[in-house]
């Protein structure tokens, strides 16, 4: 009984706790209702850090495993939903105020998805909860029905989010009628020590197809730049990298734990995964120089940085997996505050334009140097963070051999540099406009991006911590395992 | 936990400096005590590591693990020997005694927090070098000393030249740090680790070559930018535009010696290299002399102190390229006191003439300035050498190890003629005579916080000769040195005050005038035309690129890649969703073709 007070039923508790809430109680008594989805938010952070480890309800033991990924993935996933919540309460609705409540309360069941991914062991689990991730997002995407652009990020995200799923499905499918079973250790299981046949390589690029989709990797990125301009800032950061993770969260599940951890397919896959990340990373890079709006720029980073995780991915050994799992935690660490100065620079200007930029640093010096050392981090600057992460990806390519991809992501890490050091220029060395806006930045922003800051530092210097929690995550199951009960 | 706290004597300044860039900048009264109070912390806590340090044995303070990467290990520790101990003791000292004066140099300064955090963070960063125990470590901190050095030239943002000077600084210094890098890697590559601790067994095992030579000479470069030697030494002239202060505690007492400490502790490996050594010795023993010729003909003060710094710092390199450290060490530290001091007074000259800085313009100053003139009087005879005070008792040290390289002897005794020669054509001029004009005639004594510092420095360069120097630095006075040196050298720095004496007495502008003097044998115009005037053309280049076709071509063009593949990415971006559909389903065939052909 006691199991099922795991973080997935708390999550979709609290999220119709709060829709329920909203509906009972009059209007104009719910002031408290944001502060109170903030609290539950962050309670259920510490909750899922705790438990995350601890075996998920027995009926579902066929269903869902617990171990390293899970462990270090719940927590990453609750902690996205935290700090959605937190910019999500400032996000300025006009017209939509009244339906704030389900905006805070939806990514509570988006979240709930997500957790349920991180521990998914069978296709039918992975497909329900991706869907369950995926509808919440459509409805959060559009959720600012009076701007046509989020109506219209929130129809394209709907249009390509619905053709990629059925790519994920018809693979499902395939699979089954291969392998007979959806569930990883049975596939593992028929499939060992054979040849893989066509069918089941078919399958496997169908469910690539759909998981290409989530982490925007080129071809399968077009959607991003606008869905990500279109969104609500909140939901664009939960995009950017709560969905984004999940899908290499899945990646990893599949190709590295389970199913499809075959050398068989493996040996089908490497080169695709590699030339996937090599496109991605130029895309990404190349089309980031040109943005000038910060949301759009964003987009194009994060896509340069899913090129990377493929990189590392492609090297198929658990130095890559690893890879994987730090620069998601560094990724999350420098992106998450960027994305909440870009909301407030949006609630003070009307839009995320880059010309807003201008000058900040001599108005605002905190929030600029918080803003500096995130962004090169991004970059890859040693000794912050995101240095360390670059770093581990070359040497993974490094040690596998795979110089060509090593090549263009060293290239492309110096290009890269070019892109992240225009919005450093625009704060110190452009010229502040002469009508600066009355309206400042709130100082509880100042602190979260220099703490921000600092982390980036910090963590640089003495990664410890993230190589630990990277070991964790590739540690063995917890309880029950791959091979079946 | 009580092990961690020698990471204290680190933290302290740090803190202050990053408190007061953060919160304390609106109120210069709190930043300056800030300040000022975490680097009297520093140098408590570097104290009581100094007397009871040595109870807990090497290897005191536990270090904290950094970077394994690979074969490669650095770890982020504290050196607990006496050597490292000792040097932050003096560095801490020296700064405290200079962050009072500041308090009085500064105190209509509007600016002052700034300059206190800038001057915060350069503690923090020389106590890095000194406390690193691996050459990383010490890498690092090595370049924020040269960041801080940086900010303080250029403190006063409103003189170009200043800014010129500050640049000149970082520029120069980076060409020697180049070398300097290269020589870690070249340590890491040959003896497998860059901790101090291994070093000596890694290089003793290793078999000398060519390569042990060059990484020898690599880390001797950072030596010449750090401690200006040439030809690296152009910077630090110039440098004497930022504050006093700042001259003192940087370009004369700490920053500039750090080449000194690191070459100290590298010994072991130059040590396996005769070529090395030679070379680092002859640098030395000629930079002894030249600097101290140009200091003849120069007339701002602080530039006289800062050719005969150089000067002083080439002995100390001479010495360590003759194998001896020890007395290298002990000059470093009676060089602090009594240098330190001499800038000290002259920042005490050049506040009390209203900012004046040439010698020509003073004169007089012995009467209004009795103080100032008396402990310069006192720092000259130290700088000389002449017994008992302290300059006198390590200059001897050095002086007996050239005992058997009489060509060393001879180049480096004579730099003590020109020295004495010098120092007292600059005490006459500014300090004898009649005033030259109303800023002198109206020159006082500053405040209790400009003199007390220079007291407390006097005390130190009169004993300072007489401080168990040596039995932190494990070197013993050469008891039966041949005495012939002591006496030829003493003999030789006593001339140098004749010809100064008679030829200065009385003058009111130079009697005489050297040009190839005066315009320091031309280096400066040399490298304006060799290596500054090229850099220029092509950095008019390399800008023409960027603005032309960087930004021109690549960037305003809505990207490279919008721009090679025709329209190509502009249809597909076009925002249609129908496009963006129809791409996925090609990427979808693209992946199904790659894997028909596979499979």
């Amino acid at each position: 009984m006691i199991r099922w007070f795991c973080p997935e039923v708390l999550l979709v508790l609290t999220g119709v706790t709060l829709i329920l809430a909203d509906a009972l109680i009059p209007p104009g008594k719910k002031e408290w209702l944001p502060r109170l989805s903030i609290l539950l938010g962050i309670a259920l952070f510490i909750f899922t850090i705790w438990q995350s480890g601890q075996p998920m309800p027995e009926v579902w033991a066929n269903l869902f495993v617990t171990d390293g990924l899970s462990l270090v993935f719940k927590p990453f996933f609750v902690l996205c939903l935290v700090g959605v919540t937190l910019i999500s309460v400032r996000y300025p609705m006009g017209r939509e105020e009244v339906v704030r409540t389900e905006f805070l309360a939806l990514p509570f069941f988006s979240t709930a998805g997500l957790c349920l991914l991180a521990s998914a062991r069978d296709f039918l689990a992975i497909f329900v909860a991706l869907e369950l991730v995926a509808i919440s997002l459509y409805l959060l995407a559009a959720f600012h029905r009076s701007r046509a652009a989020s109506l219209e990020a929130g129809m394209k995200l709907l249009v390509m989010g619905g053709l990629s799923t059925g790519f994920l499905v018809m693979g499902i499918a395939w699979l089954y009628a291969t392998a007979g079973s959806t569930e990883f250790s049975r596939i593992i299981l028929e499939q060992a020590g054979r040849p893989a046949s066509p069918a089941l390589l078919f399958a496997v690029g169908l469910i690539l197809t759909g998981l290409a989709f989530k982490i925007a990797a080129v071809p399968f990125h077009a959607w991003a730049p606008d869905v990500y301009e279109g969104a609500p800032t909140p939901i664009t950061a939960f995009l950017a990298i709560a969905s984004k993770a999940a899908g290499f969260v899945l990646l990893l599940r599949i190709f590295c734990l389970g199913a499809f951890a075959l050398d068989s397919v493996g040996w089908v896959f490497r080169p695709i995964l590699l030339t996937m990340g090599i496109a991605t990373v130029t895309l990404g890079t190349l089309a980031a120089l040109p943005q000038r709006n910060l949301k759009r720029y964003l987009a194009y980073s994060g896509i340069a940085h899913a090129g990377y995780m493929l990189l590392a991915l492609g090297t198929w050994g658990e130095s890559g997996m690893g890879t994987v799992a730090g620069y998601l935690w560094a990724y999350l660490l420098a992106t998450f505050p960027v994305f909440i100065f870009v909301q407030e620079l949006e609630r003070v200007h009307g839009n995320a334009d880059m010309r807003h930029l201008d000058g900040l640093a001599q108005r605002d010096p905190g929030p600029a140097l918080g803003l500096t050392l995130c962004f090169l981090s991004m970059a890859g600057l040693p000794p912050l963070l995101g240095f360390s992460a670059k770093l581990s990806v070359f040497t993974a390519l490094w040690s596998a051999g795979e110089i060509p991809g090593l090549v263009v992501g060293v290239i492309m890490a110096v290009v890269g540099l070019g892109f992240y050091l225009v919005p450093i220029r625009a704060m110190y060395w452009e010229r502040e406009p002469d009508v600066v806006p009355a309206q400042r930045f709130p100082s509880f922003l100042v602190w979260i991006l220099l703490l921000a800051g600092a982390a980036q530092l910090i963590l640089g210097f003495q990664p410890r911590p993230l190589v630990r929690l990277v070991e964790k995550s590739l540690a063995p199951m917890v309880s029950g395992n791959l091979q079946g009960k | 936990m009580i092990a961690y706290a020698p990471y204290l004597i680190l933290l302290l300044p740090l803190l202050a400096a990053v408190s007061i860039r953060l919160f304390l900048y609106p109120f210069p009264r709190i930043s300056v005590s800030v300040s000022t109070l975490a680097c009297l912390g520093s140098f408590m806590g570097s104290m009581a590591l100094l007397f009871w340090g040595s109870s807990l044995g090497q290897g005191i303070v536990p270090a904290l693990p950094w970077i394994e990467w690979g074969g490669f290990r650095a770890n982020f520790g504290i050196l607990g020997d006496p050597l490292a101990r000792g040097m932050a003791a003096l560095v801490s000292g020296v700064a405290f005694l200079v962050h009072l004066y500041s308090i009085g140099y500064l105190e209509k300064d509007p600016c002052r927090s700034r300059f206190f955090a800038e001057l915060s963070l350069f503690v923090f960063s020389m106590l890095g070098i000194v406390l690193a125990d691996n050459l990383i470590s010490m890498f690092i901190f090595w370049e924020l000393v040269g960041l801080s050095s940086y900010l303080l030239i250029g403190f006063w943002v409103e003189r170009p030249a200043a800014g010129a000077a500050a640049n000149k600084a970082f520029l120069v210094n980076r060409i020697g740090d180049f070398g300097f890098i290269l020589g870690i890697l070249g340590a890491w590559a040959l003896f497998g680790s860059v901790t101090f601790a291994d070093l000596p067994g890694r290089a003793a095992a290793s078999s000398p070559g060519w390569a042990v030579t060059a990484v020898g000479l690599g880390l001797f470069c950072g030596c010449l930018g750090k401690s200006a030697q040439f030809p690296l030494h152009v910077w630090l002239p110039d440098s004497m535009e930022g504050p006093t202060p700042v001259s003192s505690l940087l370009h004369a007492a700490t920053m500039v010696v750090a080449g000194v400490y690191m070459l100290v502790r590298v010994l072991p490996i130059l040590e396996m290299s005769q070529a090395t050594m030679m070379t680092i010795a002859w640098i030395g023993g000629w930079m002894t002399l030249l600097p101290a010729l140009l200091a003849c003909q120069q007339n701002d003060i602080k530039r006289i102190l800062a050719y005969s710094t150089l000067s002083e710092i080439a002995y100390m390199v001479m010495a360590v390229g003759l194998g001896v450290a020890g007395p290298a060490m002990y000059h470093l530290t009676t060089h602090a006191f009594f240098k330190c001091l001499l800038f000290l007074a002259a920042g005490s000259v050049i506040h009390g003439c209203h900012d004046e800085q040439d010698i020509w313009k003073m004169g007089g100053l012995g009467k209004r300035m009795p103080f100032t003139a008396f402990v310069t009087i006192l720092g000259t005879l130290a700088l000389c050498g002449i017994p008992p005070l302290s300059g006198f008792w390590s200059k001897d040290a050095i002086f007996a190890a050239t005992a058997h390289h009489p060509g060393l002897a001879a180049v480096s005794m004579g730099a003590g003629f020109f020295t004495s020669f010098f120092m007292l054509r600059m005490i006459l001029v500014a300090f004898g005579g009649e005033p030259k004009n109303d800023a002198a005639r109206h020159a006082h004594e500053g405040s209790i916080f400009l003199t007390a510092p220079m007291a407390l420095l006097a005390v130190l360069t009169l004993v300072g000769g007489l401080l168990p120097v040596e039995s932190y630095l494990h070197f013993q006075h050469p008891e039966a040195h041949e005495t012939w040196t002591l006496w030829i050298s003493l003999l030789v720095a006593l001339a140098g005050f004749v010809p100064a004496y008679f030829l200065y007495r009385q003058a009111t502008k130079d009697p005489i005038s050297i040009p190839v003097l005066r315009e320091k044998f031309y280096v400066d115009e040399i490298y304006q035309r060799v290596f500054v005037s090229p850099q220029d053309a092509f950095a008019r280049l390399t800008d023409a690129f960027e603005g032309w076709v960087v930004r021109g071509f690549l960037v305003r063009g809505s990207g490279v890649v919008a721009r090679a593949s025709g329209q190509g990415l502009r249809l597909v971006q076009c925002g249609q969703v129908q496009i963006y559909a129809a791409v996925f389903i090609l990427g979808v065939f693209l992946l199904l073709g790659w894997l028909w052909r596979q499979g």
